[in-house]
């Protein structure tokens, strides 16, 4: 029997709603001694690109109330080492193992891709096309529906595997984007990447990350990300990956509710690995209260007739 | 090894105005912890402050651990206010610690202010070993001494007091350079190895001053703004020789180091 969590992301399909994002989740093996990867539906690994990066200076990260700003740059191994050190780790791994690529120019993107198609227990790939924090490539990709378009279709030439879009909310409307992502051939949209923001010390005048700006993401994006995935989700036809301050399985719920197929946590598991598995645990518990069959038929039920959208008292 | 475990804090207390220090239960940690290694504490089942708060590990007593801190921000202040029978979430123990020669027959561990933990940590494993150690404290005046009044390790350290108020009045590289020019002359320095754990004011004094090549052993113990503890996030980078970038992760790679690898910031 299919369970309650179960849900469909185009041909890929997930046991648990609950996936872990990039860039929080390492290359998908540093966090298996403290928590057990089959609690997820899946991870998306860091971003690989097609050589080593050494990342942004120090320091790179600061802790704003809630929040969190980092810019840590893409430092990651490169696609060689990957292929060969970590990927082979993979099929032993029972969850989805999603690849994150991220680069500079386009063709790089087609050549990482070609790499990884080397590798078995990969089940998919998230284009990081909405890194904020990087000079050539990052967020400007998403950031022009045209380059989006293209680019997921020239990576579309190159695998057969499912492809999910990594958006970036800093744009008026996610909507361009997203149409132009699903033009391109992808199977599935990922969104929100992290917000632009900034901390500064108002006593030695400084910015408190080295790049001055970063990306913003924690429990205070939450809004935003839920404004986004609805945009999204009003948008285009294929599954969206909802993301952005999630730490409850009501945020989960939310997030559902206005349009995302799965979810992904970050920030999150940074205090508390095994988040997953509480989550998983406590939406089971909501399915029987509410008495809902299927977490996948909250997908895209919110309710906008003006009756119904009552303001909450507080 | 690493483990989440929860910690059942025994004994609180502020040591000094802003400066705690707690013990708590945690049997996995203390029997899998070395001196250098440091635990992810999360406070309360909450996500403020949001992440973690990292604190390296002081004294290890049986089944349970030692850590000290000062007050500095929301996460801090947060810890301070628990109390005995209260629990903390443990990750850890965590970092690589600090790397003790057998053919050691000298240690001098300096700490600096908030680094004491550590090294008293260090200095409680070698002297139970029949080591022979020297401990260093280096601090501002008496409220920086993270170490309560009566602690038995405050009259085996050589402190030193940029204040005097009682204590040796001027810098702590001074009487650990005393020390080096006293061994050099034995012809026992190559025997001697070095720890540090402080501000990046004492780790660059220490390696202006530091015979380097004569050393059998340099090492120093740093601290950076931490996500998520275990190399995962990337966001406690320094910059360091000996990886494949300039950077390196205090978390993973670290947190202890060779002295001289590391790049003391604006220090160029």
């Amino acid at each position: 029997m299919q369970s309650k969590l179960h849900v469909n992301l185009g041909s890929l399909s997930f046991e648990s709603p609950i996936v872990a994002a990039s860039g929080c989740y390492g290359y998908g093996i540093e966090y298996k001694d403290v928590a057990d990867p089959r609690h997820l539906g899946g991870f998306v690994t860091k971003s690989i690109s097609l050589t080593r990066w050494k990342g942004n200076p120090p320091p790179r990260l600061t802790e704003v109330g809630h929040g969190l700003i980092n810019s840590i740059g893409l430092a990651n191994m490169g696609v060689e080492e990957f292929v060969n050190e970590v990927a082979p780790q993979f099929p032993a791994l029972q969850t989805r193992k999603i690849v994150s690529v991220a680069c500079k120019v386009m063709e790089e993107y087609e050549e990482v891709v070609a790499r990884l198609e080397d590798a078995e227990g990969i089940d998919g790939y998230e284009l990081n096309i909405s890194c904020p924090n990087v000079k050539e490539g990052g967020m400007a990709f998403s950031q022009n529906p045209a380059v989006t378009e293209e680019l997921v279709r020239r990576v579309r030439k190159r695998t057969n595997r499912w492809i999910m879009a990594k958006l970036t909310p800093n744009v008026a409307d996610v909507a361009p984007g997203a149409k132009a992502a699903e033009a391109g051939g992808a199977d599935a949209l990922s969104l929100i990447n992290t917000v632009v923001g900034m901390a500064v010390d108002w006593k030695s005048r400084r910015p408190r990350i080295a790049t001055v700006t970063g990306g913003y993401s924690g429990p205070p994006i939450k809004p935003i990300a839920l404004a986004k995935v609805w945009q999204a989700y009003n948008a285009v036809s294929v599954p969206i990956v909802g993301m952005g301050g999630i730490t409850t399985w009501s945020d989960v719920v939310e997030f559902m509710i206005v349009g995302a197929s799965a979810v992904q946590v970050g920030t999150a598991l940074y205090a508390v690995p095994g988040l997953p598995e509480k989550l998983n645990k406590e939406l089971l518990n909501y399915l029987d209260q509410e008495g809902i069959k299927y977490l996948s038929e909250l997908v895209g039920s919110l309710k906008t007739d003006r009756a119904a959208s009552v303001g909450v008292p507080s | 090894m690493k483990v989440l475990e929860t910690g059942r804090i025994t004994r609180i207390q502020e040591i000094r105005p802003g400066i705690f220090s707690l013990w708590a239960s945690a049997p996995e940690i203390c029997s899998l912890a070395v001196p250098g290694q440091f635990v992810h504490v999360r406070i309360k089942d909450q996500f403020l402050p949001l992440l973690r708060r990292p604190l390296s590990i002081g004294r290890v007593e049986e089944n349970q651990l030692e850590l000290v801190w000062r007050v500095v921000g929301e996460g801090t202040r947060l810890l301070g206010q628990l109390g005995a029978g209260d629990d903390i979430d443990l990750l850890g123990p965590l970092g690589h610690g600090f790397t003790i020669p057998d053919d050691a027959e000298q240690f001098l561990l300096i700490g600096g202010g908030l680094g004491m933990p550590p090294m008293v940590y260090l200095y409680n494993h070698l002297t139970m070993r029949g080591r022979k150690a020297t401990l260093f404290l280096g601090v501002r005046g008496r409220d920086d001494i993270p170490l309560s009044d009566d602690d038995p390790i405050l009259s085996q350290a050589r402190i030193v007091a940029e204040n005097g108020e009682g204590f040796r009045k001027g810098l702590v590289t001074e009487p650990v350079n005393e020390l080096l020019d006293e061994l050099a002359t034995k012809s026992t320095l190559t025997n001697t190895a070095l720890y540090s754990c402080g501000p990046w004011g004492l780790i660059g004094a220490l390696q202006r001053t530091i015979p380097q090549q004569s050393l059998l052993l340099t090492e120093v113990s740093l601290e950076q703004q931490m996500g998520c503890g275990i190399g995962v996030c990337q966001g406690c980078a320094v910059e360091a020789e000996g990886g494949p970038t300039p950077y390196r992760l205090v978390c993973s790679d670290g947190p202890v180091f060779d002295l001289f690898s590391v790049e003391v910031p604006g220090a160029k």
